[in-house]
Parts: C-alpha cells; structure tokens; sequence
C-alpha cells in the first residue's frame, strides 16, 4: 500500500526522499553505490528512480565512488502486492542500516506501447482503467465517448494528451453481462447506449434525463443494417461485418459455436470459416477487392490477440494482411463511429477496444487499412 | 473440481487462520460470498458490494458506500446492516463497524492505512444468517446441494439438494461432494458455467488420473506431482509461493529453552537443498516469515545455514542436550507428505551437526513406536508448522502469524504499516530463533485442457465465475435448420471467447 498518497508525487520524487533519508544517515563523504531493480517497473522508469537518487544523494554532499569508499549503499526497488517500495541499504564493515520509501503503485505501470496485399495499421486513440464496450468520436477527432459499465467517459485531446474529462453514470436496471457488449449511438439530440437485454435513452430535447427500458433484440452492429440480417438463418450470433462485392452485399456472422458463417442474399448460409475470433467488422478501403473483413483471433481473454484484414471472394476467406499483435484480447471491433454521420462510416476504419493484460488498462485504437505492404 | 481436503466449512467465523484448510474454504466460500473490495492482478482495488470508499487524514475513519440493488440468493436485497452483521465478528476487536447512510463506517483508535487489503482478502466476506443458521451469500453461485459419501465409481450418495439458498455451516461437516449452480441474479452477471461440482477428500495420484482422463477440469496438486504432471503435458498453474513451512520451538521440552541450541539448529539446515533437491524445485527455500511478494522486503534476510558453525555452538552445549538420552522432540503439525519430508530432512540436517532430533506423528507418539510401547505423550520441543498466507496486508498477516505461534512480544506489535516497523518487528522474531523458516511453497492446480479463461489471483484467489468450458469442435453445416443453436452455449464455445 502506499498511505500517505504518494500518488501525488513522481517515482523521482519519492527516490529523491529516499535519498534524503539515505544522505542523513550517511556519515562518510564517500560512498559506493549498487543498483537492483527486484520489481516490475520497467527499465526505463527504474533508471529514471536511480538517477533521481544518485542526483539527490550527490546534491546532499555524499559523493559516489567506484571503489575505495568507507560505505555501500545498495539501492533496491521492490514491490509487494499493490506498491513499489525502495529499499536503501547502507553497510559499513559488518553493520548495515536499512531505509524504505514507498515509491508509487504499481498501476502506474504505462499502458503498453503502440510500436509503431493490403496494410493493416493500428493507432492507440486513448487508455482507461475501467472497462470499454464503445467508442464514438467527434468528427473533429479531439473528443471521445467510451461507453463502459453503467457509464460513459468523456476524454479530450489536449496538448497532444487525451485526458478524461467527465464520467457520466448510466442507471442501466439490468446487471452487467459478463460477456462484456455494447452498443453506443448518438443521434442529433440524443443518445442511446445498448447492454444485453436493456437500452438507456437520454434525449437533449425534452429534459427528461434518462430513460432505460427491457431491450430483448439482438444488439445493433454499426456497418450492418437490420434489413440485411433480416430473414436470415442466424442463430445464436455474436458479431457481424458485411461487405460488398460486385454491387452484393453479403453479410458474415459470428456464432457462439465458434464458427464464423458467410451469408449472400438469401436466408441460408453459404460457407462457414473456422478459427476465426469472436469480434469482427469490415472496412471499406477501397483496396484490393475494395471491402476488408477484420477479424481477431479464437482464444480466451488470457492471451494476446491479433487482428488480420481478409477478403472473402467465392465463399472463401483469404488473409490479405499481415497480423496485427496487441497487448491483450481485443474486446471489441466496431465500425468507427463519428457522432452524426451514419450508422458506421465504413471507410474512416475500425475502432478495436483492447485489454492491455500487462497494465489492466483497456485501450481504444483506430485501425485503418492502406494499399500495398 | 477435485480438492484434497477432508471436510469444508464455509462459514468464515469457523476458519482457522493460516491453516490451508481455512484457504480451501476460501475459495469455494469465494463462490457464493463477497467482499467490499477486491484487489485485481494489477494491484487496484475494485469495488464488489463496495462501490466507493474514503478515509479521514488519520486513516482511523473509514466510508463505505454500498452498492445498491444487490441482493442476496434468497431475494433479499442487500443492506448495511447485513454487512455490519457480517464483518463484525470477523474484524479484529479494535474495529468498529457501523451503518451509516447507505453505508458502513469503520473506525478504530489506531491508524488503519492498509485496510482495504485488509478487507480484500482473507475471511471478510459478506453473508447473511438464515433462521436455521444456514448463511447466504450474493455471489456469483448458489449452493445447490451436498453429500457426504461417495458410492462405487465415485458417484455421490445421501445427496442433500438444498432449497438452492443455503451454504453449509457448522463444524465442517465431512462432505466428500458439493455442488454450486450459477446465480441468475448476481449483481455481477452470471458466471458462464452452469454449475461446479466439487468433490472433496481425494487423494492427489487420484486427482491427477483424473485431469488426463478429462474426468475433472480442476484438481488441487500436490507439489510432488507437478513435475509428473509436466510430463504428461497437462497444465498446471502454480500461485506466488502461499505456504510457509518452518519450524517452532516449544519451551515444552526444556531443551527447546536454549537460545544456543536453537541457533544451532537454525545453522543446521539447509532451506537451499530442501527447496531445490527434495521438493524438485517446486518450493522457494525462506529466509523470512512474509513472502518477498507480500512485504517485498523478504530479500534483506538472509540463511542462516552454517553448518561448522552449528557444530562449534553444538559442541559447547552440555552433552545431553540435544543427545541420545534425551533427543529434541520433532512433531510434525502440518498435514501431507511435503511435512512429513521436511520433518525426515530436518532431522537429518541437524544430525550433521550432533543434534539428535526425534519425530513424533501427531498423535504425540515417537514415529514408529506400537501402541503397547507404554509411551506417554512426549511434548515436543520443536514443531513443524504450515502457515498459509490468507491477507494481503503485510502488517495484519505478520501480526497474526505472531499471535498463532506465540512469539515476538505483544507489545512489540506494529500497529502502523511503515515497511521499516514491519522489518524490525520480523527482524526481531527472527532473531529471537523461536521460528525458524524452511521453505515457501506455491500451489498448483491442474487445469483441464478445455478450461478456458482461467485467470486466478496469483495470491491463490480462484475467480471461476469468469471461467468457460470449450466443447468438443462443432461439425460446420452450410445450412442450419431453423436458426437453432447448438446445446450448452453457455457453457460450450468452440474456439472463440463468449
């Protein structure tokens, strides 16, 4: 734990205190000094605690020998279950002083990196702690609306950060899903965010506030209309992408069987794909066949996930992308949402909702598709 | 589910601190009960009854506000009452805790900075006591029944389905079999599993046949199995190390009065040997009595093992000590075959060193001797104890170990969590050489092939309501009749996340 909230100083600034206590304690000039990072902190933010501390100690008048000094001082980062703790021991001849400081919790870890036929490109849009089913972006780019459990968080882009801004609480009836969907809408004056089984309206226009009711339809998909679903033999679905090719519109469904099923006009399945992930969505490049399907990858939530851009053409599916990696399974894969235009401007990309399994934290990316490798 | 265990309690009143039976009923307790927080893999607290909390500058004042429309399986929605009802027995005597609001408030004259991991781990569960003392819980499960023998074929008898509300309680009754069924209401979502069936008491060699014959998807594992499991290439998932093995001196047996003799039977062992050769590599030898994850100032302590040494502090002692005539008395506490190898390994260690160590089984009989030997209950000088970590608080977990064994002083006791007052306070019960630490060891579970989203604490927290079962592969059709869905989709997902 970390009590007296050193949440509000850096991981810097906490080594500089234990470097404080260290120079106090300290009685020689010199000293030699030892590093070991026994933590997860990356090694990055662990250079960065050293170098506070060396700095402070240096700044206190305790210099730092290579040999030859009349001490040791032994910088360790540890951490137990929910904070990393910085241990300095100080040994001279048989006895040694030990000195701790909490240094920050350990969710400060940073989200993972964005490392920066048809290309398949990945841009991280924000991170958050909480859990993300939805996103809907302004057309400016500069505001986003993720809807999570039982709410919707505001962030903005300011200075080149996206900061979260506001949380709005949600009063959904029904109990959170563990399957983790939804759906989120937002009209001229109004608002819909879709859970399994209930739909929360808020309606600028008559003041009400929100209202929630009992929603029993399968969940909209952004991209795919209701008629193109209508009078097919759907089963059990969970996602849905559609495409066209050659003026037809075809429409691919994912099953809780695991089971991906191709659909043209008519209520029958046409070709089943297996292997594929839960989530897809479709976007319209322009390249290759002109329509890309992008699917994750099968596995559960304990794994990282992929994400490929394919063609189906003749009832078959071929990759066309080389594998996009994440930091954790894609949630989610929605049509990219602007507020106002259409239900998904299917050529403005696919927005993927990944939990980061190293950070905990759930990230939003947009991913676009170019021509060529 | 196959666990070792002979009989379960899931009434945290009941459990006994440290013991790995109290862990066991703790994960299955975990099924139908929960907490005001949780603590998740990446060290934040998350609100389960809970949905926010504050403290005063002094951290002798805490607030909870409950989350609202939760309600127990029986229907009943959740009040503060209940949890005061619930967490006053259980919290430590100078914690007060009252409704307030739609809250709870818990206050004490002392500082509590580590509470939430106080309350995130361990007994602090929320229950509600029936009329007929059955207790009920708002968790993702429901007890659905139990029975307390196993037919032919290991079929459950005396089957007892309950009304689909009740927990068992009282005295830990010996079940060998019980089922929990998925709780529709849960405030949390239903888990994906329609049911767990846990069958208790079964031995680990059978337990493993079991994993590779797909007849259970979760078994407890012994440590020395784990290696055999590797083999057969079933999967197995090991936890931070949970379980501490060490030894206790008792001033039962005079001998175990002597701060010299004890240093030279701390000198003596050899915690690297036990931890790397005897258990395989599946245990950590210890040099501390919280783990490095738990304080993560463990790696400042240091073994002790010196066996010349041992042998000049040995041969400075009075001949009798320790000697033939009069052997220092070893019981083994711990239950399971790893006690019983460290107890062996601890004698023949402190033989290298002319200390002469007898082990007694635990009925207080020299190991080996008949009935109709005519020996008394011998006390024991020194006993070999399992301590298994339950809180998540480091300053609550040092404080209770101390109050079980009986060692460091009372007044000594760290009422702060400043990590420089926890390391002198252990420092200080480890200098005294009352308990001497041997080796850590994690547990491990084997995990069906199918399981899917198996994702525990690596503290030893079992979330299984998270947990899905992947069907054997579906045969594809081009075309599916009446848009039907294959059998146990809620259970069965072939190949893809739910």
């Amino acid at each position: 734990m970390c009590p007296f909230f050193c949440g509000a100083q850096s991981l810097a600034d906490r080594a500089r205190v234990l470097a404080g206590k260290t120079a106090s304690s300290v009685h020689e000039a010199s000293v030699s000094f030892e590093q070991h990072n026994i933590s997860s902190l990356k090694d990055k933010d662990f250079s960065s605690a050293v170098g506070a501390f060396r700095d402070e100690l240096q700044r206190r008048g305790v210099k730092i020998l290579a040999s030859g000094a009349g001490a040791k001082v032994t910088l360790t980062v540890s951490r137990d279950v929910t904070t990393y703790l910085g241990v300095a021991k100080i040994e001279r001849g048989a006895s040694e002083e030990v000195l701790f400081e909490w240094l920050g919790s350990v969710i400060d870890a940073a989200p993972g990196e964005v490392p920066s036929a048809v290309a398949l490109h990945r841009e991280l849009l924000f991170a958050q702690e909480t859990p993300m089913l939805d996103v809907v972006m302004d057309a400016d780019g500069k505001r986003a609306d993720a809807m999570g459990l039982g709410e919707i968080n505001t962030h903005e882009l300011q200075d080149g950060y996206w900061v979260l801004t506001a949380t709005e609480s949600v009063p959904a009836q029904v109990a959170a899903d563990r399957e983790m969907r939804g759906f989120l809408n937002f009209g001229m004056d109004a608002l819909a965010v879709y859970s399994p089984g209930e739909v929360c309206r808020f309606s600028a226009r008559d003041q009400k506030g929100w209202s929630c009711e009992s929603y029993r339809r399968q969940m909209p998909v952004r991209g795919v209309p209701e008629e193109l679903l209508a009078g097919k033999k759907l089963g059990d679905w969970h996602s849905a992408a559609r495409f066209e090719h050659d003026g037809r519109a075809s429409v691919v469904v994912t099953a809780k069987d695991g089971l991906a099923r191709l659909y043209g006009d008519g209520p029958e399945v046409v070709a089943v794909f297996r292997g594929w992930g839960s989530e897809i969505a479709s976007i319209r490049s322009g390249c290759g066949m002109g329509w890309q399907v992008l699917k994750t990858s099968p596995g559960d939530w304990t794994v990282p996930d992929t994400v490929e851009a394919v063609e189906i053409q003749n009832g078959a599916a071929r990759g066309v992308s080389l594998l996009v990696d994440f930091a954790g399974p894609v949630v989610a894969l929605h049509a990219f949402a602007t507020r106002g235009a259409d239900s998904g401007s299917e050529n403005k990309g696919v927005l993927a909702i990944v939990h980061n399994l190293q950070s905990g934290n759930y990230e939003a990316y947009r991913l676009t598709v170019s021509c060529g490798n | 589910m196959e666990l070792q265990a002979g009989k379960i309690s899931l009434d945290p009143r009941e459990w006994k601190e440290g013991s790995t039976e109290a862990a066991r009923e703790e994960k299955l307790a975990g099924l139908i009960f929960e907490r005001l927080v949780g603590l998740d893999n990446y060290g934040r607290f998350q609100g389960e009854l809970a949905t926010e909390w504050s403290h005063d500058a002094g951290f002798k004042r805490w607030q909870f506000v409950l989350r609202s429309g939760v309600k127990f399986s029986d229907g009943a929605v959740l009040n503060a009452a209940d949890v005061v009802a619930a967490l006053q027995p259980l919290l430590p005597g100078a914690q007060q805790i009252n409704a307030s609001g739609g809250g709870v408030v818990i206050q004490s004259g002392a500082a509590m900075p580590d509470l939430l991991e106080e309350l995130a781990s361990g007994r602090f569960f929320v229950y509600r006591v029936q009329a007929d003392g059955a207790l009920i819980g708002t968790g993702p499960f429901l007890v659905a029944g139990a029975a307390d023998t196993i037919g032919e074929r290991g079929a459950a008898s005396g089957w007892t389905e309950t009304a689909g509300t009740s927990a068992q309680r009282g005295g830990g009754a010996k079940l060998t079999h019980m089922r929990f069924r998925a709780n529709e209401m849960a405030w949390s979502g239903r888990p994906f599993v329609d049911a767990i069936d846990v069958t208790v008491g079964v031995l680990p060699l059978r337990a493993l046949f079991d994993l590779q014959l797909g007849k259970a998807d979760l078994v407890e594992m012994s440590p020395d199995l784990v290696r055999r499991a590797a083999q057969e290439n079933l999967r197995v998932w090991a936890s931070a190390p949970v379980t501490l093995y060490g030894l206790r001196f008792d001033d039962a047996q005079a001998a175990a009065s002597d701060a010299k003799l004890r240093e030279a039977v701390a000198r003596s062992l050899d915690p690297q040997t036990i931890a790397g050769v005897l258990l395989q590599k599946q245990a950590e030898p210890a040099s501390a009595l919280l783990p490095q994850w738990l304080s993560g100032y463990a790696f400042l302590f240091t073994m002790e093992t010196n066996v010349e040494r041992a042998k000049e502090i040995r041969a400075a002692l009075p001949g009798n000590a320790a000697g033939g005539a009069e052997p220092l008395r070893l019981r083994v506490d711990a239950a399971g075959d790893v006690a019983k190898l460290l107890g062996e390994r601890v004698a023949v260690n402190a033989r290298q060193s002319s200390i002469l160590i007898q082990i007694q089984n635990r009925a207080g009989q020299r190991v080996g001797a008949t009935s109709s030997s005519g020996d008394a209950e011998l006390a024991a000088g020194l006993h070999l104890f399992a301590w298994r970590y339950s809180s998540l608080a480091p300053r609550v977990e040092l404080e209770s170990f101390a109050a079980a064994m009986n060692v460091g002083d009372a007044a000594g006791a760290v009422s702060s969590s400043d990590p420089e007052q926890l390391y002198a306070r252990e420092r200080h019960i480890l200098d005294e050489r009352r308990v001497v630490p041997l080796v850590v060891v994690p547990e491990f579970v084997g995990i069906g092939s199918n399981v899917r989203d198996w994702m525990p604490a690596r503290w030893g927290e079992w979330r299984l309501a998270d947990v899905w079962l992947e069907a054997p592969e579906a045969i594809p059709t081009v075309s599916m009749p009446g848009g039907s869905t294959p059998a146990s989709s809620r259970t069965s997902v072939s190949g893809a996340k739910p």
